[in-house]
């Protein structure tokens, strides 16, 4: 489910071309730096996930520019992740997903089906916990937006956790509520496809576990309590089969 | 569609049902034995006797589940498996009170039968609690040690687990088949609850992964059970599903 591992490099990477802003001293580099330089995790065992999140606000503190502003959103989140504060990450998430679209950068968003995936398979253990956890992290991100005064930011943030519950729902074995919340994603990335964050090989994906959902979901709710009778003969055969288990 | 509280409920019950069985095969009286297959050294510790005639003065020994119009219903089940899969084992019931199990072992206790299915009654307990089609999970659980038989039959198990330190591969291999049971019924009754089978197999999986009797992640199982409801969707005959769920399971 590791789909692309090195996308925080691009982010990075464009940074670095564009450039700090011109106000930044340089604390503020070395700053940027502790937070941005959080996703070599196997190689970077210099600074903890408590310093780059340190890094990270000192960063947003200091209001560079938006292509700052959401790397250190993203690099945030991803260490938030990584110390399992769910809520924030899921928070600064949802505001990088905020900046994508409204900066249109075009990156790959398709590596945030790689955090989405992370975050599923966190679902699977504690699903009925992160749901809750989700819910708070919309009010969390709700209250970014009004601190930014960032309109729509409400808008990104449920496609993203419809695709997350629907991951979490597959998954778990639970197609009825895994096709309901992919359709919930399918119909927002329809009414509004600038906020359909995935790419078009993360939408291949989602639309193939729709299709199997759909499939498995079948009608569970209306099954019988026990096996159909069966015809005669199939009786008359199982029974020579299994005689310990017929009357 | 579901309402938010179902989700959550059918999750914490998911969860509750996974934490509380997190393996359905290990038992004490089987030293030699991993995973789901009971080895011959072990077979008259749990099942000393056969299923043919169902009559034993040994304890360990239950023919029947003591619920009539289940059992006979569950032995059409049973036919049905061993039509689609092509095997014959025996089945019986054994006392799991210690430890809920099922087992598949090589060992035939049946006249021309290819082994013995074993199922507990603890386990079998456990799974008729359940609240969605319970039948469905029972199903899914043979349908799984059917899958064991199924290798015995075809020297799978030691193709996959070959130089494995856990019992993982194999048990993946039966996921997968218990997954093409699903799809195959699913094809034959569109109202069949397929996703009772996956749902079940992913409460039974752990994160044991040093144990050797490590049968993999609940998502490495439910995506078993998946790809093998796939393979049947998709019209794989068996021996085509045996080949692929062979290939899939060497990757893992």
């Amino acid at each position: 489910m590791n789909y692309f591992s090195h996308w925080p490099y691009v982010i990075w990477c464009a940074i670095l071309i564009v450039g700090p802003s011109p106000a930044w001293s340089e604390a503020d580099r070395i700053n940027s730096f502790k937070c941005f330089d959080r996703f070599d995790r196997q190689t970077n065992k210099g600074i903890s996930l408590e310093e780059a999140v340190e890094a990270c606000n000192l960063v947003l503190r200091d209001n560079p520019s938006d292509l700052q502003r959401y790397g250190a959103y993203l690099h945030r989140g991803l260490a938030n992740f990584e110390l399992k504060d769910y809520r924030q990450s899921a928070a600064d998430f949802d505001v990088f997903l905020s900046h994508l679209d409204g900066l249109q950068v075009g990156l790959p968003t398709i590596e945030l089906v790689h955090e989405r995936n992370a975050a599923a398979n966190f679902l699977l253990k504690n699903y009925p916990k992160a749901i809750s956890e989700l819910d708070h992290a919309e009010a969390v991100s709700k209250d970014a937006e009004q601190k930014e005064h960032r309109p729509d930011l409400s808008y990104a943030t449920p496609s993203w956790h419809y695709a997350i519950r629907g991951d979490a729902a597959f998954f778990s074995g639970q197609y009825a509520a895994a096709v309901d919340q992919y359709e919930r994603f399918q119909q927002l990335r329809e009414s509004r496809p600038e906020f359909g964050v995935i790419s078009d090989d993360g939408f291949k994906q989602l639309q193939n576990h729709l299709k199997i959902a759909r499939q498995m979901a079948g009608n569970p709710n209306h099954a019988p309590s026990t096996p159909p009778v069966p015809a005669p003969s199939t009786a008359v055969d199982a029974c020579k089969l299994y005689p310990n288990l017929c009357p | 569609m579901w309402q938010r509280r179902e989700v959550v409920i059918g999750g914490a019950l998911t969860l509750l049902f996974g934490s509380a069985q997190k393996c359905f095969c290990f038992d004490s009286r089987a030293p030699h034995s991993r995973g789901c297959n009971l080895h011959a050294d072990d077979v008259n510790s749990v099942y000393p006797h056969g299923t043919s005639t169902g009559i034993s003065d040994e304890d360990s020994i239950i023919p029947n589940s003591g619920d009539k119009a289940f059992d006979f219903a569950l032995a059409q089940t049973l036919y049905m498996l061993t039509q689609k899969y092509g095997v014959r084992p025996g089945f019986a019931y054994f006392d799991d009170s210690a430890s809920p199990n099922a087992y598949a072992t090589p060992v035939a206790r049946l006249a021309n039968a290819d082994g013995t299915v074993l199922m507990g009654k603890a386990l079998l307990g456990t799974l008729r609690r359940m609240p969605e089609a319970p039948d469905v999970a029972v199903a899914g659980v043979c349908a799984h040690e059917f899958g064991h038989i199924l290798q015995f039959r075809y020297g799978l198990m030691e193709k996959v687990n070959s130089g494995q330190p856990t019992v993982k591969r194999s048990e993946l291999q039966a996921d997968f088949f218990a997954g093409y049971f699903s799809g195959l019924r699913k094809r034959e009754k569109q109202s069949f609850p397929a996703a009772v089978v996956s749902m079940t197999i992913h409460g039974f999986g752990d994160t044991e992964f040093h144990n050797p009797t490590h049968h993999g992640t609940p998502e490495e199982r439910a995506r078993s059970v998946i790809l093998g409801f796939e393979s049947a969707s998709s019209g794989k005959s068996l021996s085509e599903a045996i080949e692929e769920s062979t290939n899939y399971v060497l990757s893992q």
